[in-house]
């Protein structure tokens, strides 16, 4: 099983439903960001929340096993699962389920009032009883063995080439659970924190704190002070995504405020999804296209920093502690305005992904490289000679992926840029050691050009 | 002598490091273009103070000189060269000479600029040049002002401009925010349009015209129809008007059509293909499309039908296409290659391409350049290839360097996209670069070739050859003493290629000591000394040389060098946190690059400056004395020269000397002026041979075998230590070129082109014998009697009839005793004919490595030849016959002042081309050296000649003149 295994805020099964019209920067998110993980040795963690209820999570699943079936019909002697073995892409850690299509079914019938599961990815049956309970039990034929092709499929399946897609996707996900077992795990039981310990933390340490960790993360303070002001007087488990996604939250706190507190929230949530899933990293990432995005990216790092404080007992951030819970550091965007670029989809960067996995003597230089870049990651904060051992590293796996994958892959300077198409739109990621560099953030606003997302990893 | 205006440096002090002052008398003094240039860029940098910045303990004075020194050597400036170098010798500082630089930027590049915005679209007309960025501006720039010269705004348009069309003095923009913008003379005019965005657009001067995204076609205010019956379309990419009026449209999915009138474009061909971009040709009888799969096309009106011709040039994805007036299409593509293809009318296109770091965007033509954009940059290439316009490399950095030890002449470079180059003794690149994919780490000497330590493996490099893939990736590969050679790969560390331990983690770093101990350092720290664990370093040590027994290793983060020594780390003294990268030269020496953009030479054990140069250096390779630095994509090689004072000799002699090692392998060794020895590279030595045995078996050596050698053999000399030698002679005042003596212990080595090996300019080469007994006069004598002889041999009767021309050549008052050329058809004849002294003896006969053929069957050995010429007892012997070296070492050998011989076989014509060139100017009063350069040096043009060797007498006089000095 890979060492290094990553958890995404882009799954957040919030930020793309089924019934949304136009998904692609989210969908887009996840893919680019989930090649650059795979692409230094790592794999993919998600709970299985998130394997049955974010369209993102499914779209992307189908992209990574449509890519190796690919891959693997054009190998001699390689099958799809060899592949997989070879590198599992996807770990998936159950919560209080014991097993995948148990826990879809469980959250299709959570029906009663309070306590009722909202469906994102199959939101056209939301409201649907009736056709809950009728996919909880297809989903159960197919955990007793039947094949989704055998059995007969309601219109609200049948008709509905989305919600087939992802079904099929479930069923592909099953299965390469049930063949390797290894990367079937439930979430961990004690998490250091939640939530609502953050926000206690918050609270408890009072605005100069909070002003202060600002400063300290790049943070504009007035944001510090805003979000303060809106979540003091708020029982500490009260200030949760429920509120921040609840009907009258925006007039509650004021429309300027409300998506810095829900920023905030979301990424502290996300941050304890990382934890439960116990991944090594976790990439923690503000939605693409929103309104204010330096705001959103700001207050993103302010709750990384949270809850890095959060994380040690003396609650006190230091650069240096940032710095380990930023480890790597990416923008996410779109390049529509390119005229002439020549883009891959980013289907066939995918299938480059996995030829270069069913190439033995390929893959081991690149195991080899991502070993030394994810064992020289973890130390570069510990000082400066631990960082130049890290930026050779760095710099000669850049290289060894720059030749690999030619143009679909840049590197400019430290930063590895991928881009790719999805439905006719480019979007490009790049990843990039150490803390975002605000300037460079800065200007690429200022310039006008798409600047989507900022993504920021804690560890 | 200092270059006229310019001050000896050593008789004024204060203007020694006045070299602003002395730049502007010298520009007052210097109306000749080359020195202006010289003298103002020395203004400019003499004016930057940071350039003249200089370590303490550093003589500011040999900082200005070695300024001067560097700038001289950059602008091919000799006479400055000099100039600077007898100042640093006067001043008896240490200093880094620089031998050469190599620039890789394709000569083709005549500049670059930056915009403030992202270029989205170009065009041009004449020598203008318009851009549109993505913020929606236009701009007019003139690239014959140079390519930095500043923009002239001519409008903007709300969102990205995408296409540009430029004819007759109207320019037309459009984009994705729907407006088309017409500049006309009289003034611009906004068409708002509520379609969608303009993909495409045209102007002749009065008439406009634009494409649409959605494949609407727009003309003067009239939206016209495709024939195609659908609303939707694919978007227009190219438009342009014909010569007859008619405008010509081609859309994404290959459709052609034209309008003529009414409201209907009217069909005119189907590509059927999807299309990426397209390109009119400026008469809108061509038009090229470059399509998805990466193919480019182009089509040609042939009365109502078009010629399609695929061209041969294949990109990844097409991005950018476009037409020069007279007809040459460029195309560029995803592959970061732009094609030019040439001779589109005809029948067999040209192809040249071009290389650039980034992907191109956006192309255009102008007048008399190809601009290229990509980004923010604009870059400008001459349409033709030029002087060295095969040096079509990416101009990207170079990241490292190797020097070989075995073979000072040459030197590799490798560049941040892994581009590997040989360099030869003069920097050229004389093999086709070779690639590997990823970084390059390290490359050392093998005893043929290199190897490369990269991220995709550890590789063994032919240049010109093969390039193999050997072992897993690599960080570091290193070599030792009697070929031993070290790499890291992985976490293993193999010697000569077997596994010998391995370290926990990934092997970073490794050096050879000089009794053959191993040492390795792994990326966390841990180092092993000959194949044992030692002790744990921090991380970011890198190992500079470990001699008797002591290791030295720097620290790169704070430049700390340290000692280990018996079990414990001593600090040695820190270069600080400005150095960037550090080698051993020798154990004495380090090489220290900075960040500020300096590259010291220190001393290993004090830290202290010995001298330095201003390069940012982006790689550092040093071997001995040489030290080769990479600034960007520029590669110099420089030696670290010690003045001495001490060393002046009396006379320049090359030596070699055949040595043979414990296994009976015969092996030569240069032992230069400077007490120096360098042993023949084994490749080297194989050419040799090849040479060497043509001429025992009596086989006529190629000429381009003959000179290609001859090359080798000047690098061998040049950068094993000539140019030592040469500017100690310039320092010591003499006058150039002068004489060299070669000594061989090896007769075979007779044969080689030695005169060929050094630089004319400085050197003029004779042969030296061990003489029996010295005859030498130490002056000419008052007269000159001149003894030509020719074999009966119908073809030597030429000679005879040209001679008495070439007598009417000498100068009238010449005391000159000398007859038509008897025919001497056996040894008696010889001896008759030479019974009398004889200034000069010229002898045209046949010859073979060991005789001399008078006629048909009758030959005389050397023995007998040096018989026959004792009783003339001549000063000099011209021998005129095929491969007569060896007869001529044989008379040098005997006493004879001075033989000149022929390696090779030669045409009579020839002969007689080289006996009149020599001994016009022998007996115009030039030294016989000179005289023996000037032949060379045209033998060496001609077509059919070998060329000529001297023999001198170590006796003989210097300067050694025939006839008296007036």
């Amino acid at each position: 099983m890979p060492q290094e295994m990553v958890f995404h805020e882009s799954f957040d099964s919030v930020r793309a439903r089924s019934l949304d019209p136009y998904v692609n920067p989210q969908l887009a998110q996840v893919q680019t960001e989930t090649l650059l993980t795979l692409l230094l040795g790592r794999s993919i963690t998600i709970n299985n929340g998130q394997a049955f209820d974010s369209r993102s999570v499914l779209s992307l699943l189908s992209m990574v096993f449509d890519a190796a079936a690919a891959v693997a019909s054009r190998t001699p002697d390689r099958t799809e699962l060899d592949l997989y073995l070879l590198h599992p892409p996807v770990i998936m850690r159950r919560h209080q389920a014991p097993t995948l299509l148990q826990g879809c079914i469980t959250q299709l019938t959570r029906l009663e009032p309070g306590n009722r599961f909202i469906l994102s990815a199959w939101q056209h049956i939301d409201e649907d009883d009736k056709a809950r309970r009728e996919l909880a039990g297809i989903m159960g034929r197919i955990e007793n063995g039947a094949r989704l092709n055998s059995i007969p499929l309601p219109d609200f399946i049948g008709k509905d080439s989305l919600a087939y897609q992802q079904l099929f996707t479930l069923e592909r996900l099953h299965d390469y659970l049930i063949k390797l077992p290894d990367v079937n795990l439930e979430t961990r039981r004690e998490l250091p924190w939640v939530l609502a310990d953050c926000i206690r933390l918050i609270q408890d340490k009072g605005t100069a704190w909070l002003v202060d960790t600002a400063s300290k993360a790049n943070c504009a303070e007035d944001h510090a002070e805003t979000i303060y002001r809106a979540i003091q007087g708020r029982e500490a488990g009260l200030v949760n995504r429920t509120w921040v996604y609840g009907p009258v939250f925006a007039d509650e706190v004021g429309d300027d405020v409300a998506p810095l507190v829900r920023e905030l929230v979301d990424t502290l949530y996300n941050a304890q999804l990382a934890n439960s899933t116990a991944a090594t990293t976790s990439y923690l990432s503000t939605p693409p296209r929103s309104r204010n995005v330096v705001a959103d990216a700001q207050v993103n790092e302010l709750a990384l920093a949270v809850a890095a404080a959060k994380q040690d007992a003396d609650a006190a951030v230091t650069e240096k502690k940032l710095d380990e819970a930023a480890p790597m550091s990416g923008i996410f965007n779109t390049v529509g305005m390119e005229r002439n670029l020549s883009v891959e989809p980013l289907s066939v960067i995918f299938q480059a992904y996995w030829e270069l996995i069913a190439d033995a003597d390929q893959r081991r230089i690149w195991q080899h490289s991502c070993d030394d870049v994810n064992r020289l990651l973890h130390m570069r904060t510990d000082g400066p000679e631990e960082r130049f051992e890290f930026a050779q590293a760095w710099d000669n796996h850049l290289a060894l992926l720059g030749g690999c994958f030619g143009d679909a892959l840049y590197v400019e300077g430290d930063s590895l840029q991928i881009v790719g198409s999805l439905n006719g739109e480019t979007f490009t990621q790049s990843n990039e050691p150490g803390r975002l560099r605000w300037a460079s953030v800065e200007q690429a606003a200022a310039a006008g050009e798409y600047l989507d997302m900022l993504s920021q990893a804690v560890r | 002598m200092p270059p006229e205006g310019l001050p000896t440096p050593w008789d004024d002090d204060s203007a020694w490091t006045d070299l602003e002052g002395l730049a502007d008398t010298y520009m007052q003094t210097s109306p000749v273009d080359p020195e202006r240039m010289f003298a103002e860029v020395l203004r400019e940098a003499a004016s930057a103070r940071d350039a003249l910045q200089h370590q303490p303990g550093e003589d500011p004075r040999a900082c200005a000189a070695q300024l001067v020194l560097s700038l001289a050597a950059a602008l091919a400036r000799p006479e400055f060269e000099r100039w600077a170098v007898r100042w640093l010798e006067h001043l008896g500082h240490p200093y880094l000479r620089q031998w050469w630089r190599h620039a890789s930027a394709d000569r083709r590049v005549v500049g670059e600029a930056w915009t403030t915005d992202t270029v989205t679209a170009l065009a041009a007309d004449g020598t203008q040049l318009i851009t549109g960025d993505r913020n929606g501006r236009i701009q007019q720039r003139d690239p014959a002002r140079g390519m930095s010269a500043s923009p002239l705004t001519l409008g903007e348009i709300p969102g990205a401009v995408w296409v540009i069309a430029v004819r007759n003095g109207t320019v037309v923009a459009g984009g994705a925010g729907n407006e088309l913008l017409v500049m006309r003379p009289d003034g611009p005019e906004r068409v708002p349009h509520e379609r969608s965005a303009i993909t495409a657009a045209a102007t002749d001067g009065p008439r406009v015209a634009c494409g649409f995204e959605t494949g609407e076609v727009w003309v003067d205010g009239t939206q016209l129809k495709w024939p195609d019956a659908d609303d939707e379309h694919p978007a227009v990419l190219a438009m342009s008007f014909t010569a007859d009026g008619a405008l010509a449209c081609v859309r994404a999915d290959g459709e052609i059509a034209e309008h003529r009138e009414g409201l209907q474009l009217r069909h005119t061909h189907s590509r059927f293909k999807r299309v990426r971009t397209a390109s009119w040709h400026p008469s809108a009888e061509m038009v090229a499309l470059g399509e998805a799969d990466g193919t480019v096309v182009v089509l040609r009106r042939s009365g109502g039908t078009w010629e399609t011709r695929v061209l041969a040039v294949r990109h990844l994805s097409v991005a950018a296409l476009g037409w020069s007036a007279d007809g040459s299409l460029a195309s560029a593509g995803y592959d970061r290659r732009i094609w030019i293809t040439e001779g589109l009318e005809g029948r067999k296109p040209r192809y040249r391409s071009l290389r650039t770091a980034s992907p191109t965007s956006v192309l255009a033509f102008t007048e008399k350049l190809l601009i290229t954009g990509n980004g923010r940059r604009l870059i400008g290439w001459q349409r033709s290839a030029g002087r060295g316009g095969r040096a079509l490399t990416v101009p990207d950095e170079v990241a490292v360097i190797g020097l070989d030890p075995s073979r000072p002449e040459v030197v590799v470079s490798a560049t941040s996209h892994g581009l590997l180059r040989q360099h030869d003794s003069a920097g050229r690149i004389r093999h086709d670069p070779a690639r590997i994919y990823g970084r390059v780490h390290r490359v050392a000497a093998a005893s043929t070739g290199w190897y490369v330590a990269g991220s995709t493996g550890l590789f063994h490099w032919k240049p010109g050859e093969s390039l193999t893939r050997i072992r897993t990736p690599s960080r570091v590969v290193t070599t030792g003493k009697n070929g031993l050679w070290v790499a890291g790969c992985g976490n293993r560390v193999l010697v000569n290629g077997e596994e010998r331990y391995r370290h926990n983690t990934t092997v970073v770093d490794a050096i050879v000591a000089d009794d053959g101990c191993v040492v390795t350092l792994d990326d966390e720290g841990g180092m092993w000394i000959d194949r044992t664990p030692a002790f744990r370093l921090p991380p970011a040590r890198r190992l500079l040389c470990m001699s008797g027994g002591a290791l030295l290793f720097v620290s790169v983060t704070d430049g700390t060098v340290f000692r280990y020594a018996d079990g414990e780390v001593t600090t040695l003294w820190s270069a600080g946190s400005m150095l960037t990268r550090a080698v051993a030269m020798t154990p004495e020496f380090f090489a220290v690059a900075y960040r500020d953009g300096k590259v010291a030479v220190v001393r290993a054990d004090t830290g202290h400056w010995v001298a330095s140069i201003h390069l940012h250096a982006s790689a550092l390779g040093a071997d001995g004395l040489r030290l080769a630095a990479a600034a960007g994509d520029e590669v110099s090689l420089f030696n670290l020269v010690s003045p001495d004072p001490s060393a002046a000799d009396d006379e320049l002699v090359l030596r070699v000397d055949a040595t043979a090692d414990s296994a009976g392998r015969r092996t030569y060794v240069a032992r230069l002026p400077d007490g120096s020895r360098w042993p023949m590279a084994t490749d080297l030595h194989r050419l040799v041979m090849v040479l060497v045995k043509d001429a025992r078996r009596g086989t006529e050596p190629s000429r381009d075998l003959t000179l290609h050698l001859a090359e080798r053999l000047q690098g061998w000399l040049g950068a094993a230590g000539l140019r030592l030698s040469l500017d100690r002679m310039i320092s010591q005042g003499i006058p150039l070129p002068a004489r060299l003596r070669l000594v061989i212990s090896d007769s075979n080595l007779d044969v080689l082109p030695w005169e060929l090996a050094v630089d004319q300019h400085h050197f003029e080469l004779v042969r030296s014998a061990k003489p029996t007994a010295s005859r030498v006069q130490s002056s000419a004598s008052s007269g000159v009697r001149l003894v030509a002889l020719r074999a009966p041999d119908r073809e030597f009767a030429t000679f005879g009839r040209i001679f008495p021309s070439i007598l009417d050549r000498f100068p009238r008052g010449l005391e000159l005793q000398a007859d038509e050329i008897p025919p001497v058809g056996s040894e008696q004849q010889l001896r008759d004919v030479l019974s009398a002294p004889a200034d000069v003896v010229i002898l045209l006969a046949h010859a073979g490595p060991r005789h001399l053929t008078l006629t048909a069957g009758h030959t005389i050995n050397a023995e007998q030849l040096a018989g026959s010429l004792a009783a003339a007892s001549p000063r000099l012997v011209i021998l005129a016959a095929c491969q007569s070296v060896n007869l001529a070492r044989h008379l040098a050998d005997g006493g004879t002042p001075a033989v000149i011989a022929l390696r090779t076989r030669e045409s009579v014509w020839a002969l007689e081309q080289l006996l009149e060139e020599l001994l016009v100017s022998v007996m115009s009063g030039a030294t016989l050296e000179e005289a023996f350069a000037v032949t060379l040096e045209r033998c060496v043009r001609l077509p059919e000649t070998g060329m000529p060797v001297l023999f001198m007498s170590p006796d003989a006089p210097r300067p050694f003149t025939l006839i008296p000095s007036a």
